[in-house]
């Protein structure tokens, strides 16, 4: 069977929430060995009840917390902080994303770890970084994107801004992931270890980046301009028939246009010089736009973006959850895919944003239960007996 | 023994990008410590005339996107596939994403892609390289709305939102980058076993499948694991406890999250609602959220209203409240933490104008990021 590409990486997984998760949800699809190290003592938010989802957990977690190990640890107590400490030295990665200060407090900081094992790759995600006035202060999603610019620059042209939702936890892992790496790279030609402060907020104001481009030469703050896409006209989503059913339509070239003209039956349209740049039809949006979505809303969202695409103009229903979960096209690529488990059942799974050619899908892995990898992780890493981990059990130290 | 200044150096990368998702994976890429060429086919990258924000000056043409895609890379022009190949030669990694009939008219195909003198290919595509959508073309609108994003934004009795300007780029470029790098930096990258000599390995990267995955806390994983389907709440977030919102004030507007107890205790308490705690006249704070978010936002209106972001932020953080205002780009790039911490840098942009713009985001303790530089204009390289 190929190797995945990090399979010889082992990540000691010391993060918690969202964005930290994120990080190592990436490595672990990559093919590292992910020890996640939690305690039934301080829960992480995902393993909390939820009532709506009328289960102990949040559906993130399923994927969140997928494609790795669970240790149980108390790290409250300085056993429980010693065996982190030896994980850590058996361990190239650490990834943790507590407040400021935590990991010193609790003798898990960078100096500590790598006077252990010299060549340990530690990366820290936090809101505001390791330093500076603001390091103590927490945030969430909504936070940064608040911050960087991007929430003033997301609504309608003529309305308030708008909640979206929470792809800056994602993002900031994603950048997580890549520290973590390039750090190994540096690892693989120095033969030393890495440290890496990593702050959420830095990480969401590069989402707006060339909107802060576009601020120093025209001297203004971008405004919003809602669904528009610069350089395609006509562009947006355009109703359905149906209920809330929409398509997305983006028209950027003489062709798209021309043959946009010949579906909508307005051959007068075709030649009109006026109407041949994406400027000219700009301005004849209050024209354009109605009879697109006159023909649009006679029509579903998939016969509708079905038609387009056949004349090469791109467009695609807009999915909702139910829709991307039945699509045809996500489960030919092992996008969507049925997760089974003897004790658990079937549900549905995503897998990796990524497809590799040599080397199969990550196997579906559910999300592990609390210490449910403990013999493994301190019998067979750390070396503990079975007596020894009974011990450590019984007296809460993994738990 | 003393490391390399830079995490990447001595890594060589080819980047062939016309649709902003390579040019940022060549980016950070390059500010990591790699040597990067960027490489145009036909009339050049179209991001230069089409991306957002165009500007001309002194018979120069750029975009915004452009310039912060695509700053300090040498570039050189190919016609042909062939060419691709002949400049891959002595590279470690090759940055594909160009659509599949873009490719196709340049002789780009699968079995050229096998023959590139490198050890990783990223082919990023909008719908991926099978399934029955594969062929189709996909700009940003276009992706991130089949990747289910979209729905979930705006107001629910108006048309579904984008996330603002080119998140597509930057989600498909931090996929392919870490696909790269998980290539060339892990023990199966260094020695790897199973790539036949002179193929190299191919990852494949579509930025539908990237919105669907790695961002189905939209929707995706909401309907996946609970068969709920989430719709679009304005400047709120549906299923969330109250508050979890963005909330109008005197001079604009404030975000705040209470998630916790005792934040939600602090916020009832700042806005004069203490009472609300007990008493739960909304019923319970998902309640409040879901079915009377507009009766609770209009009680506590006069509150918000009679006071600016400023001052509403300075009480949340001294109760220790998460929240922050929601700052114009202008505003950003003013802010005086963001630029005490060294988080903004200036390059000379396409028109040759000096710009400014976001760092990446990583600090390491024994390494350093190269700097900006100038963007490349059309005709350098060739």
């Amino acid at each position: 069977m190929a190797r995945r590409p990090l399979q010889g990486v082992r990540v000691a997984d010391f993060s918690w929430y969202a964005a930290g998760p994120f990080a190592t949800l990436m490595l672990g699809m990559l093919g590292a060995e992910v020890i996640r190290i939690e305690s039934r003592t301080k829960r992480d938010t995902h393993r909390k009840e939820h009532p709506i989802y009328g289960r102990d957990y949040v559906p993130a977690f399923d994927q969140l917390l997928s494609h790795r190990l669970s240790a149980s640890l108390n790290l409250r107590t300085p056993r429980g902080q010693e065996l982190a400490r030896e994980l850590a030295a058996r361990s190239d990665v650490v990834v943790e994303n507590f407040r400021p200060g935590v990991m010193a407090r609790l003798g898990l900081d960078y100096p500590v770890l790598s006077a252990r094992r010299s060549d340990l790759v530690m990366v820290s995600l936090s809101a505001n970084g390791q330093q500076g006035p603001d390091a103590a202060r927490p945030g969430y999603a909504p936070l940064f994107s608040a911050l960087s610019g991007l929430s003033s620059l997301g609504g309608y042209p003529d309305g308030p801004p708008v909640e979206m939702r929470n792809p800056m936890d994602h993002v900031c892992g994603l950048f997580g992931t890549f520290a973590v790496l390039a750090a190994l790279r540096q690892r693989q030609v120095t033969g030393r270890g890495q440290y890496v402060d990593l702050a959420n907020r830095d990480a969401a104001t590069l989402l707006a980046g060339h909107a802060f481009v576009e601020r120093t030469v025209s001297g203004r703050a971008p405004e919003r301009t809602g669904d528009r896409e610069a350089g395609a006209e006509p562009s947006g989503v355009y109703r359905c028939a149906g209920t809330d059913r929409w398509v997305a339509v983006s028209v950027r070239t003489e062709e798209s246009w021309q043959r946009l003209c010949g579906l909508l039956e307005r051959p007068e349209w075709t030649v009109d010089p006026a109407l041949g740049t994406v400027a000219g039809r700009a301005g004849r949006r209050a024209d354009i736009d109605p009879a697109l979505s006159g023909w649009t809303s006679r029509r579903g969202p998939y016969g509708a973006a079905f038609a387009l695409q056949q004349r090469g103009i791109p467009a695609v229903p807009v999915m909702s959850g139910e829709d991307l979960a039945r699509d045809p096209h996500l489960w030919e690529r092992g996008t969507v895919r049925m997760a089974r488990d003897p004790e658990r059942g079937e549900h549905l799974s995503v897998g990796p944003p990524w497809r590799f050619s040599r080397s199969a899908l990550p196997p579906v892995q559910w999300s592990p239960s609390i210490g449910q990898d403990n013999r493994y992780v301190y019998g067979q890493v750390l070396g503990l007996s079975d007596e020894e981990i009974d011990e450590l059990e019984t007296s809460e130290v993994l738990h | 023994m003393t490391g390399p200044v830079h995490p990447l150096a001595g890594l060589r990368c080819v980047e062939l990008s016309e649709r902003g998702a390579g040019g940022y994976a060549g980016k950070l890429l390059r500010r990591l410590g790699a040597e990067v060429v960027k490489l145009e086919a036909g009339e050049g990258d179209p991001l230069r005339h089409r991306g957002s924000f165009p500007h001309r000056a002194d018979g120069r043409h750029t975009t915004a996107a452009f310039d912060y895609f695509n700053e300090g890379k040498p570039v050189a022009g190919i016609a042909t596939g062939a060419d691709l190949v002949r400049l891959c030669e002595g590279a470690d990694a090759c940055i594909v994403d160009l659509e599949p009939a873009r490719r196709a008219a340049l002789g780009i195909d699968h079995e050229l892609v096998r023959r590139l003198p490198v050890r990783v290919v990223a082919l990023i595509s909008p719908f991926g390289e099978s399934g029955q959508y594969a062929g189709y073309r996909g700009p940003e609108i276009v992706t991130s709305a089949f990747g289910g994003v979209n729905v979930a934004i705006g107001q629910p009795d108006r048309p579904p939102l984008k996330i603002p300007l080119m998140q597509g780029a930057v989600q498909g470029g931090l996929i392919a980058g870490i696909a790269v790098l998980g290539h060339l930096c892990g023990p199966a990258g260094e020695s790897a076993p199973d790539r036949p000599a002179g193929e190299p390995a191919v990852a494949e990267v579509s930025v539908t499948d990237v919105w669907a995955t790695v961002h189905t806390g939209t929707t995706l994983v909401a309907y996946l694991f609970g068969n709920r389907v989430r719709g679009r709440y304005g400047h709120r977030v549906l299923g969330a406890p109250y508050p979890h919102q963005l909330f109008r004030c005197q001079d604009g507007w404030i975000a705040i999250q209470a998630s916790e107890k005792h934040q939600y205790r602090e916020f009832l308490e700042m806005v004069g609602k203490a009472d609300w705690y007990a008493e739960r006249p909304f019923g319970s704070r998902r309640a409040m959220n879901d079915e009377h978010g507009d009766a609770v936002d209009a009680a506590l209106a006069p509150w918000f209203m009679a006071r600016t972001r400023a001052e509403i932020a300075a009480e949340c953080r001294r109760r220790k409240i998460p929240a922050a205002q929601v700052q114009t780009v202008s505003e950003v790039r003013d802010d005086p933490a963001l630029r005490e911490r060294g988080c903004l840098e200036t390059f000379e942009g396409g028109t040759g104008v000096p710009v400014t713009a976001p760092r990446p985001p990583f600090r390491f303790r024994t390494a350093s990021l190269t700097p900006p530089g100038p963007v490349p204009v059309r005709e350098e390289g060739r």
